[in-house]
């Protein structure tokens, strides 16, 4: 294109835009009422001169007033309606009734790269509108759909306010990290990588955060969950582990409104694992002749080290809009106390989004959405490989209960001395450690998208968006020389982290919706897609200063310059290049076909595979359109799809040689394979959509059979090499399928009294095949005299099966007993989940209850065999009453055996809400004031603080799954709430 | 306002707004640009500019960096399965899934974590040094290269029996070849004597030398009878000369008092250490001083607090010396005073420090009696290298991979060998001299038999990384001893990774496992 020829289009272009402010003729003003078919005024709907730009809305009572030529025609519009057009005669007063457009009510799911009606999907697609929400306080998104989606496992690492989530979308499919399913916000991917810098010290490294704490659950609008290839093949190499969408609230038409939402509550230990009081342990002390570790008080660490913390939530909201355009600008602000002392987290965001129409019939269309957000979280020392040293929590539970933790107002550290009682080698105090340890992570996001929309011809759009989602993170991290730890005492700890991450979105699409004949209509989307993610961090750590009552990581000079280390890193790049396109075919409403194919080509693939190719193919009949279906059946559709996905999850640079710069070295630090190539899964869904007696009692069954070849995975390298693995594509499989089954139903629809239960079932089965090489060991355990690892990846077993000595009991001298061998004991999958949720409506009053559980699954306690083992005894540490006061053997060390892999099966009442609407007050509009309870009871058999639990336990990369080791406790939160708009 | 008029400018703004678009974004190339790495070209264009390859070179050295030094590796494979250190389980830990416990007893397997991560952190040296010629390097340079890729090759034999080896510049995907036995130690031993011309004669000690050379070929044609036959080695009167040939070539080297050879400046103070792997006090560790945590008990004051209170010596071993002799016990004035321990053995009552207070009921003992389960202070702790307290962090003490003493004994045990046994009776008693705790108090040995030679190595030399290989030259290895009873002849060797047999054909398992 000449420049010329692009200064004329643009001279037009302004002209155009002169030329529609134009109006013609003589005006008379015409007024008159808006309702709906009850009567009732229609606030804020457009009253708009056909062909122009003169218009106005409705005001609160309905009533409108405008100046229309006669011959002109007046066309009244609003949201949810069909639209109505007047011609103006002679009229004054026009009173219009606007009836509902039940079509453009339905349930719309957002997909990949669209939209669709539910009764169109032919994949299978979960969708959580955000009344269906759990309810409650919830830092981030996953919280909210916990138990909600059939065949999706929700995972809270640990008990943290912050805590990182594991979700399983039907199961893991991968044998390294990076299973999470592919986060799209707005139609914008994420990277789904955390910017808090990490952090290492000699109390192991920090367990992660939320990446996607970043967003205000109150902000959001729905969830879609994308689980089967049909749906997720879109996304192509990024696909594999499921889809989550998230859209956020928009404005509506109509006058301004103000949302406010207040509340505040308090969360404490939900429970914790059983130990010896200090009379009991005086009681071992003097049964086993060890009296010299008797500190003569009583305590207890893990309730100095908890309390009782405050929560407190605010949310305001401004949204409005007309049909030229909507808006909503929202800020919300949480801080949310750990029951831990010492953590807290604090988030502030702000939201807005918009979407206008311009040109006179509004062909153009912009959208925009920004998020602000900034989390400051403060984190106590707990990690997830903690050594000898212990951290937080482990050194809480092994405390001698007869020593105190403070003796004169001084922290009791290495040993306790008071009057005659000398109690030598006491652990490392747990209050010392939240007192000399403070780390403090800061962490802005923001999240920008703005996204014209052209429609070219009818039915033709092209739509451009650009999303740039930056996210930087701070962390400051000291352990002042006061604490008594190897390492640590009179040096002191200190660690500045700074870490930074781009995302780029470039899209480009063309949708085109035709309705051709009388029973044919078709939907099809093509498109571009470029992605960017960018990634750096810089990090200064010292130890050895020379005064403590100054924090080291704001005079990390002060060190002698060898004991000051310093690194930064950027990735190599990490750009993807994709061409998708989907058609949607829809006969008669009664036959539907969807086909999808994506070509993804990324910088991080070997030079030899440099595109991958993704399709899929999905076929739905509705059968409750064919006659022969009893009208009982409101809605009975069969889907069947298949398709085949990717993952891409391994780092940028692998396929490469790499040479990379150590202190005045150069070393290679990678085996070059330019084969190297995304993950593939293929899926077969097949379901049937069900809905009886108008949809009062709804429902879903699926099966799917997910088959994930060309693992991505480090291979040992041939030696000699200069890494000992290397990225390759391991020729095995893992295969995962299951059942899922979604129920909802009314039981009670009266004018007072509602009543609704839902739940879904999940089986799930999964294992790893075709595979030849030596099992792959993961699942390190840590702690005191601990090592190797208790998981492996070994073929024709589940993913991450636990191998370990099984433990046949105590010989009548109290010597542990042991097999002979290793042997393969437990599979740390659940068999079953569980979600049942259900909402109880009387009058104003509203309850909702929502349970969930995991059936199936061992979950093995690296924190009672390294924090409550026998052994522990002899050096005055705490342990169980069933050990210390039974016979058993103190030299029973800590062994890695089936003594302390234990059931994980759990039923949790998560979430109970009581609402109650006061109606209006004054200039208040809905007024309802609740009460929430989260996790406040959890049925399970579990010894620790709770079975859902996932410590990163992983080895070299390779995950590991269902370990517990010192993470933070689970907390039981209860809120009070009011909402109200005016 | 006519929609026909502007519905074809219209048509025209989508053309240019979209082309627009599509030109700035036209498709990417996909090219990988790696930011704080260099690709291969990039390498090669840096090298030209450097060309000392000092980069490369500090990264074989930094190959030998806890492979050598730390307690894990080579350290563990050499000294755990020996008299020399016993690693029970106690209330202090060290059960690590019984990793320490079946080194002891001989009973591990081919998925052994420590034989896994000592064959690959070798493997690794080889690769490193055979990089470094792939890129072309000056004559002197590649002979520091061949030297060290040598020693690592060396080391990869003694232990596991063979070697896989490519040529420089050859595909990684490609399988190496494998040298083993007779065939590997003529092989090493060619690529050294190979360089020995190309070598600095003046070099530091913890550099590529001709002293290092020499040193390594003395104890490579020492130990050459071993490769052909382990169990029963025969010593070649030839090879024998060579050792004896090459220990005098090495120049400027003398005894001084042991216990310099451990300190923290043992770099800059001994006379004795032939080639060494180097500390940089604060600034980079080679991994030693936690050998010293690995054994100290938790109540000791060490640089950065208590120790982890694990490794000990057998009794045996313990018993093996005499109070005449300073390597047994020395009070070095600087660690009495900031930690209250001697040097050497340490057993008995423990002090804080200054050495004079006794730390209540902490009593080292010098039995064993269990592999699972043992007390905390049961078993003698060994401190070689001395604590560096103004590094606490870091410390400064260099490594010692070949020493003079060593060389000493190397030729002694070559002379009597050949029959020489009063030569070779000369350099032992002159070093017992040296070595005497107070002028002369360790006498003399007026005969000398083969156990006398393995037993004065093993005073001289313990906790230094080649008690196994010292064994197994005197065919002990396998025997009986405090918790471990004969073992079979297959853990003569160690076996070859699982991992690494199935990941090349050509390498094929060691036999019996």
């Amino acid at each position: 294109m000449k420049k010329n020829n692009l200064i004329k289009v643009t001279l037009l272009m302004l002209l155009q835009l002169l030329f529609s402010f134009w109006s013609f003729g003589q005006t008379s003003t015409v007024h008159g009422t808006v309702t709906d078919e009850n009567g009732v005024p229609l606030i804020g709907v457009n009253a708009v001169i056909q062909g122009t730009t003169i218009g106005t809305i409705t005001d609160v009572n309905g009533n409108y007033q405008i100046e229309a030529d006669a011959g002109s025609t007046l066309t009244f519009s609003f949201v949810g309606y069909h639209s109505e057009s007047v011609v103006v005669v002679s009229q004054t007063e026009i009173n219009i009734t606007l009836v509902p457009d039940v079509t453009q009510l339905e349930d719309v799911v957002v997909v990949g790269y669209g939209t669709s009606r539910k009764s169109d999907l032919t994949g299978s697609v979960s969708k959580v509108d955000n009344r269906d929400f759990n309810k409650g306080i919830s830092l981030s998104p996953e919280q909210l759909i916990k138990g909600r989606s059939a065949g999706v496992q929700i995972l809270n690492n640990s008990g943290a306010p912050d805590a990182e989530m594991t979700v399983r979308i039907r199961g893991n499919s991968s044998i390294r990290s990076g299973n999470q399913p592919l986060f799209v916000v707005d139609g914008i991917p994420l990277d789904g990588r955390n910017t808090q810098p990490g952090v290492w010290s000699n109390l192991g490294s920090a367990p992660g955060a939320n990446p996607l704490s970043f967003i205000n659950s109150n902000d959001i609008e729905s969830i879609s969950v994308l689980k089967d290839a049909s749906s997720t093949a879109i996304f192509g190499s990024r696909g594999s582990n499921g889809v989550v969408i998230i859209t956020t609230k928009k404005g509506k038409s109509g006058a301004p409104r103000i949302d406010f939402n207040e509340s505040v509550g308090i969360s404490n230990l939900l429970r914790s694992p059983e130990r010896m009081d200090a009379a009991q342990y005086r009681q071992m002390l003097s049964n086993r002749n060890l009296v010299g570790f008797d500190g003569g008080t009583s305590s207890n660490a893990l309730d100095e080290i908890t309390r009782t913390a405050f929560i407190q939530n605010y949310n305001v909201a401004i949204s409005g809009g007309n049909e030229k355009g909507n808006y909503r600008i929202s800020l919300g602000y949480i801080d949310q106390q750990g029951i831990i002392k010492g953590s807290d987290f604090k988030k502030y965001v702000g939201n807005f989004s918009g979407r206008y129409s311009f040109l006179n019939d509004d062909r153009l269309h912009i959208e925009i959405n920004l998020n602000s957000s900034n989390t400051i979280s403060t984190g106590v020392p707990i990690s997830t490989n903690a050594n000898l040293y212990g951290s937080l929590i482990g050194n809480a539970l092994e405390w001698n209960p007869t020593v105190p933790l403070k003796d004169n107002g001084d922290f009791v550290q290495q040993s306790y001395s008071h009057d005659t009682i000398n109690v030598p080698g006491v652990g490392t105090n747990p209050l010392a450690l939240i007192e000399y340890y403070n780390d403090r992570s800061d962490v802005t996001n923001n999240l920008v998208n703005i996204s014209p929309s052209f429609m070219i011809i009818d039915g033709l759009e092209y739509k451009f968006t650009l999303g740039i989602n930056k996210s930087k993170g701070n962390r400051t991290t000291d352990i002042s020389g006061n604490l008594y730890l190897i390492g640590i005492t009179d040096l002191g700890y200190a660690n500045v982290g700074y870490s930074v991450i781009t995302t780029t979105t470039i899209d480009h699409t063309l949708n085109y919706k035709k309705k051709i004949g009388a029973n044919f209509y078709l939907d099809a989307v093509a498109g571009y897609e470029y992605l960017n993610f960018e990634s750096s961090s810089n990090n200064i750590s010292a130890g050895g200063f020379s005064d403590f009552d100054v924090l080291g990581s704001q005079i990390l000079q002060n060190p002698v310059d060898g004991d000051i280390s310093v690194s930064s890193y950027k990735d190599p790049t990490n750009s993807l290049q994709s061409f998708f396109s989907r058609v949607n075919l829809n006969f008669s409403s009664k036959y539907l076909l969807t086909a999808t194919m994506r070509a993804d080509g990324s910088t991080k693939f070997g030079t030899n595979n440099k595109y991958g190719y993704f399709p899929s193919v999905a076929g739905a009949w509705i059968l409750s359109e064919e006659n022969f279906i009893p009208k009982v059946f409101s809605n009975l559709k069969l889907r069947a799809s298949y398709g085949k996905t990717g993952n891409q999850e391994f780092p940028a640079g692998s396929a490469q040689s790499r040479y990379a710069f150590g202190q005045q070295s150069l070393s290679l630090v990678n085996v070059a394979n330019s084969n190297l190539k995304w993950e593939s899964t293929v899926t077969y869904n097949f379901g049937i959509d069900f809905g009886l007696f108008s949809d009062r009692l709804s429902g879903t069954v699926e099966y799917y059979d997910k088959t994930t070849s060309d693992l991505l995975f480090q291979v040992p390298a041939v030696q000699p090499a200069p890494e000992a693995n290397y990225w390759a594509n391991l020729p095995a499989r893992i295969l995962n399928s299951g059942v899922e089954v979604t129920v909802e139903g009314v039981v009670i629809e009266k004018k007072k009294i509602y009543w609704d239960v839902g739940g879904n079932v999940s089986f799930l089965k999964n294992k790893l095949t075709n595979y030849d090489g030596t099992p792959i060991l993961t699942g390190s355990v840590h702690g005191n005299g601990m090592g190797g690892t208790c998981q492996q990846l070994v073929n024709d077993y589940p993913l991450f099966v636990f191998n370990m000595l099984t433990f046949t009991g105590l010989d009548s001298a109290g010597n542990a007993l042991y097999s002979e061998d290793k042997e393969y004991v437990g599979d740390p999958n659940p068999k079953v989940l569980l979600g049942i949720y259900s909402t109880l409506k009387i009058g104003r009053l509203s309850f909702d209850v929502s349970f969930n559980g995991a059936f199936g699954q061992k979950v093995y306690n690296n924190t009672n065999t390294v924090n409550l083992a026998p052994t522990n005894l002899n050096i005055g540490r705490n342990s169980t009453p069933e050990i210390g006061l039974g016979n058993e053997s103190l030299s029973n060390t800590n062994v890695v055996s089936t003594r302390f892999l234990e059931k994980g099966d759990y039923l949790r009442l998560s979430n109970v809400g009581l609402n109650y609407n006061l109606g209006s007050f004054a200039y208040f509009k809905n007024i309802s004031i609740y009460v929430t309870g989260q996790n406040l009871l959890l049925f399970t058999k579990y010894k620790g603080f709770d079975p859902e639990v996932n410590t990163d336990k992983s080895v070299d990369g390779v995950p590991s799954f269902g370990i517990d080791y010192g993470s933070y406790p689970s907390a039981r939160t209860i809120m009070i709430g009011i909402n109200t708009n005016f | 306002m006519n929609s026909q008029i502007i519905f074809k400018p219209r048509k025209i703004y989508f053309v240019v707004f979209f082309a627009t678009f599509l030109v700035i974004h036209s498709c990417t190339k996909l090219e990988e640009n790696l930011n704080s790495e260099l690709n291969e070209q990039q390498a090669q264009d840096y090298l030209s500019k450097h060309t000392d390859f000092d980069v490369l070179l500090e990264t074989v050295y930094r190959d030998f960096d806890n492979t050598f030094c730390d307690y894990h590796n080579v350290f563990a494979l050499q000294e755990v399965t020996t008299d020399e250190a016993i690693v029970p389980s106690r209330p202090s830990g060290w059960e690590d899934d019984g990793l320490w416990r079946k080194l002891y007893t001989h009973t591990w397997d081919a998925d052994h974590i420590k034989i896994v991560d000592t064959y690959n952190a070798l493997n690794k040296g080889a690769f490193d040094a055979t990089n470094v010629l792939s890129f072309g390097p000056t004559t002197e340079v590649a002979a520091k290269a061949r030297f060290l890729r040598a020693y690592f090759m060396y080391t990869i034999l003694d232990l596991y029996g063979k070697f896989p080896f490519r040529e420089p510049g050859t595909e990684l995907s490609l399988l190496p070849i494998v040298y083993e036995g007779q065939d590997a130690i003529n092989f090493i031993i060619g690529e050294v004597e190979a360089v020995l011309d190309d070598l600095p004669a003046d070099a530091p000690d913890w550099e590529a030398s001709k002293n290092a050379a020499y040193g390594l070929l003395a104890r490579m044609y020492l130990n050459k009878g071993v490769y052909g036959n382990r169990t029963s080695p025969e010593f070649d009167q030839a090879d024998m000369e060579k050792v004896i040939n090459y220990a005098d070539l090495i120049t400027n080297k003398s005894l001084n008092f042991y216990w310099n050879n451990f300190q923290p400046n043992n770099g800059e103070i001994s006379t004795e250490i032939i080639f060494s792997d180097q500390s940089l006090g604060g600034t980079r560790n080679n991994g030693q001083q936690w050998i010293m945590y690995g054994t100290m008990l938790a109540e000791a004051t060490l640089p950065q607090g208590g120790g982890w209170n694990g490794w000990a010596t057998t009794p045996d071993f313990y018993n093996s010396f005499t109070d005449d002799d300073i390597r047994k016990s020395y009070d070095d004035s600087v660690v009495l005073e900031k930690g209250g321990f001697n040097m050497g053995f340490i057993v008995g009552q423990q002090y804080e420090p200054g050495g004079t207070d006794p730390i209540q009921d902490v009593i080292v003992t010098v039995d064993i009696t269990t592999m699972t389960g043992e007390s905390n202070y049961s078993g003698v702790r060994v401190l070689k290298y001395a604590p560096d307290y103004d590094n606490p962090a870091s410390q400064d003490n260099d490594w010692i991979l070949i020493g003079y003493s060593d060389v000493l004994l190397m030729k002694a045990e070559a002379l009597f060998r050949n029959g020489r046994t009063d030569e070779a009776l000369d350099i032992i008693n002159n070093l017992r001299s040296n070595r005497s705790a107070t002028p002369g108090s360790l006498a003399p040995l007026t005969s000398l038999t083969e156990s006398d030679i393995l037993a004065e190595r093993g005073r001289e030399l313990y906790w230094q990384d080649c008690r196994r290989t010292d064994l197994i030259r005197f065919g002990k290895f396998l025997d009986a001893r405090l918790l471990k009873p004969l073992s079979d002849s297959k853990y003569i060797l160690f076996p070859i990774p699982r991992v690494a047999v199935l990941a090349n054909e050509n390498l094929k398992q060691n036999p019996g496992y």
